[in-house]
């Protein structure tokens, strides 16, 4: 019976292969496809400074000690990929019980009916209160008058980070930063000497912190995104002025700002080539172990005449509209909720107020202007299409870079945003 | 039981190997089952391979031929149906014509490179000479090194003040200043191209060393013999005896650069602007950034087509022409 041999090889093969396939399958599902489940899975993306998985061990052990029979099931994701995995689960129907969102993400996956209000379950909770967490962090999971998430840490693009040393060297004084428009691009040109150091670091990379980092400036200016009736407003005249200051800057920053992303501005700033960049607080880990000077921070500077606004951001806490145990997922929401378990799972600034202000001294250089920047700033905007708004962004931020005129590239953006806007409504 | 013509068959070499004791019409009816059996065996053996080719190529991409006719987004998951729409929006867009011309330039001026490399470290690595065991293995590191690897690597390489390429060509006198080849648009694609030559030519470096040792050296001594010199020997022996190698090579190259993904998304993302911007980026940031299936499948049928038309045309031609010889 030799010439069986083969066929029943190849038959066994198969049926390897559909084994490995189903198992991978059932694998990376999770407690919310399979039918009264006994596990909640919950998904974060990874931090920089931090274990998580250590500060997690903890609130899953008492967790499972309060709910006897359930095992939480923790898995992070670097950033990149964070966005793509969760969407591909989501859309599959096997996505996690619980997840963190990025605020910008909130009304768009409310939209698609992938996370579920949560407004009866905090009004009955004993933990969750609207007013022990910081205001804007709040507002970012509000999509039309609904509630769809908790907030669990919160920061604002940005602040200004300088290093000292280069200001005494260009004989600026190190304790008096710019804090106008004007007196920053002095500043920068002061402080430009290349190609050994520059003015300024900027970011203009195609991704969301060119928009984000932009927004701060937009919104210090009195410009917005999208108006109060949520059409686009992001050629208005102050937007322009905005983006002309941006455009300016780049005189005095190294080439190739159109591929500097968040990490190679921050390299940039501790090889001590870029003497200020705007960044937000939690590169402060960074700067503690690369920057081997005086490294500083302060207000980022404002139009003459107006105040500083950051652009918000942060993550929070979401309920899937598929999870079979939304009452068991909100409660280890509230779990995290609690002031030092929302500690132990941050690195990014807890968005409960007593926390985050306790994180804020605890942990970083200057926290007064951390805390003065995190109380200037506006969130982006509540838009379920804010993912494709942002990518014109983002590719008008690299036409100006390219030296586009400023003005008709906004007024392109804008048109573009609009059509967006307009074909999903 | 009347024997029918297919019995007839079986029959006679049956009546060769008939058991002991056995009458003809016994031996045939087992030779019947053992017919029966056979066609089961040969209709089981098919089914896992066309299962599994259902599964993974004809489903997947049946799905994307329906969804390019469709609309849906991230809110409005449900996929409408749209008819051309989704083409027509895309064949009377600037980006789409500048994603095909990226496309095409990057596929023509990688592959070009790899076959004149390859080709050249090939024969080169086929001499003897002290260290080239060394020397073989290294060339491979390219290859095996993973895409997303390579391109932090280049980003690295490229980087306009600490990067060695500046330095270099710096140093020689070719560029002023500190430029930013990954940063404008003017430079970016072709300095991605670059990288990309760098990555790839090991595979076609191995394909050609192997096929060029394979070709006899007796038909070089006849040629020589023959009063051929050492160019004619080449273009007239060596390389018609490689040319199904070649032929398979640029195919294969061809097909794994038009579809290459991971060094353009981790150095340029595609930018800036849309100057990096081929097919595969392209797909991936309408699907998983636009969260727009339709025109993502749009855009992939579209790839596929080309890269159909491309591969019928390059073989027909080859094979008329008699491929190289």
């Amino acid at each position: 019976m030799t010439r069986f041999k083969r066929p029943a090889l190849i038959g066994a093969a198969a049926l390897a292969c559909v084994s490995v396939m189903t198992g991978c399958g059932g694998d990376s599902g999770s407690g919310s496809s399979s039918g009264g489940s006994k596990v909640i899975t919950i998904w974060d993306q990874e931090q920089s400074a931090k274990d998580i998985a250590q500060g997690y061990a903890t609130v899953v052990k008492q967790f499972e000690k309060e709910h006897p029979g359930y095992t939480v099931k923790v898995e992070t994701f670097p950033f990149a990929q964070y966005r793509d995995k969760m969407l591909v689960a989501m859309k599959g129907g096997t996505g996690p019980d619980v997840m963190t969102l990025d605020e910008v993400w909130t009304p768009e996956f409310a939209a698609a009916g992938l996370i579920q209000p949560l407004d009866d379950q905090i009004k009955g909770s004993d933990v969750i209160k609207q007013d022990d967490f910081f205001k804007g962090a709040w507002e970012s999971n509000q999509y039309q008058d609904k509630t769809w998430g908790v907030p669990l840490n919160f920061d604002v693009w940005e602040e200004m980070y300088y290093n000292a040393d280069l200001f005494k060297a260009a004989g600026l004084d190190p304790d008096k930063p710019p804090t106008t428009w004007s007196e920053w691009n002095d500043a920068a040109k002061k402080l430009n000497n290349p190609p050994n150091s520059f003015g300024m670091g900027l970011i203009g990379c195609k991704d969301e912190s060119s928009s984000v980092m932009t927004d701060s400036l937009i919104f210090s200016n009195g410009g917005e995104i999208l108006d109060a009736n949520g059409d686009a407003a992001f050629d208005s005249p102050e937007n322009v002025e905005a983006y002309e200051q941006y455009q300016g800057l780049l005189d005095y920053s190294p080439n190739g700002s159109a591929g500097a992303c968040e990490q190679d501005v921050v390299n940039q700033f501790t090889a001590g080539k870029a003497a200020m960049i705007l960044d937000g607080s939690w590169q402060q880990d960074t700067m503690k172990t690369a920057a081997k000077f005086d490294w500083r921070i302060a207000l980022p500077p404002a139009p003459d005449g107006k105040d500083f606004v950051g652009a918000l951001g942060g993550w929070n806490l979401a309920v899937n509209a598929k999870s079979d145990n939304s009452d068991l997922a909100f409660q280890l929401i509230e779990e995290l909720s609690k002031p030092d378990n929302q500690a132990a799972v941050n690195s990014l600034i807890p968005a409960l107020q007593s926390a985050g202000e306790k994180f804020v001294n605890d942990n970083r250089k200057q926290p007064e202007v951390i805390l003065d920047a995190l109380a200037s700033g506006r969130p982006r905007p509540a838009s379920p299409v804010y993912p494709q708004l942002s990518q014109i962004q983002q590719s008008a931020v690299q036409d100006i870079i390219g030296g586009a005129d400023v003005k008709s590239t906004l007024k392109d953006a804008s048109d573009q945003m609009q059509e967006v806007i307009d074909s999903n409504s | 039981m009347p024997p029918t013509v297919r019995n007839a068959d079986v029959s006679i070499s049956v009546a060769e190997r008939l058991a002991p004791g056995e009458a003809p019409d016994q031996a045939v009816a087992r030779e019947k089952r053992r017919h029966h059996r056979q066609t089961a065996l040969r209709v089981l053996c098919i089914v896992p391979p066309i299962a599994l080719l259902g599964a993974l190529v004809v489903y997947p991409l049946a799905n994307a031929v329906y969804l390019s006719f469709t609309k849906s987004s991230f809110i409005n998951p449900d996929p409408d149906w749209a008819g051309l729409a989704n083409y027509q929006a895309i064949l009377t867009s600037d980006t789409f014509l500048t994603v095909l011309k990226n496309s095409l330039i990057w596929t023509v001026a990688v592959v070009a490179a790899q076959f004149v490399l390859g080709l050249a470290s090939a024969i080169l690595l086929s001499q003897k000479f002290k260290g080239r065991l060394v020397l073989r293995s290294m060339v491979i590191l390219p290859w095996i090194m993973p895409g997303v690897i390579a391109g932090v690597l280049w980003k690295l390489l490229y980087d306009p003040y600490l990067g060695p390429v500046n330095a270099v060509a710096g140093g020689l006198g070719l560029v002023d200043g500190n430029p930013a080849w990954l940063g404008q648009a003017s430079t970016a694609l072709a300095a991605v191209i670059i990288a990309a030559i760098w990555k790839g030519f090991p595979l076609s470096t191995i394909m050609y060393m192997a096929s060029y040792q394979g070709v006899p050296n007796e038909l070089r001594e006849a040629a020589r013999s023959d009063g051929a010199n050492a160019w004619q020997v080449f273009l007239h022996v060596t390389l018609p005896a490689m040319a199904p190698t070649i032929r398979t090579t640029v195919l294969l190259t061809t097909v794994w650069t038009f579809n290459y993904f991971d060094l353009v998304y981790v150095m340029t993302a595609g930018g800036p602007g849309t100057s990096t911007e081929i097919f595969p980026t392209y797909i991936y940031r309408e699907a998983f950034q636009n969260v727009r299936y339709g025109v993502a499948g749009a855009y992939g049928v579209i790839s596929v087509v080309l890269l159909s038309i491309f591969t019928v045309v390059y073989l027909r031609q080859l094979n008329k022409s008699g491929g190289l010889d």
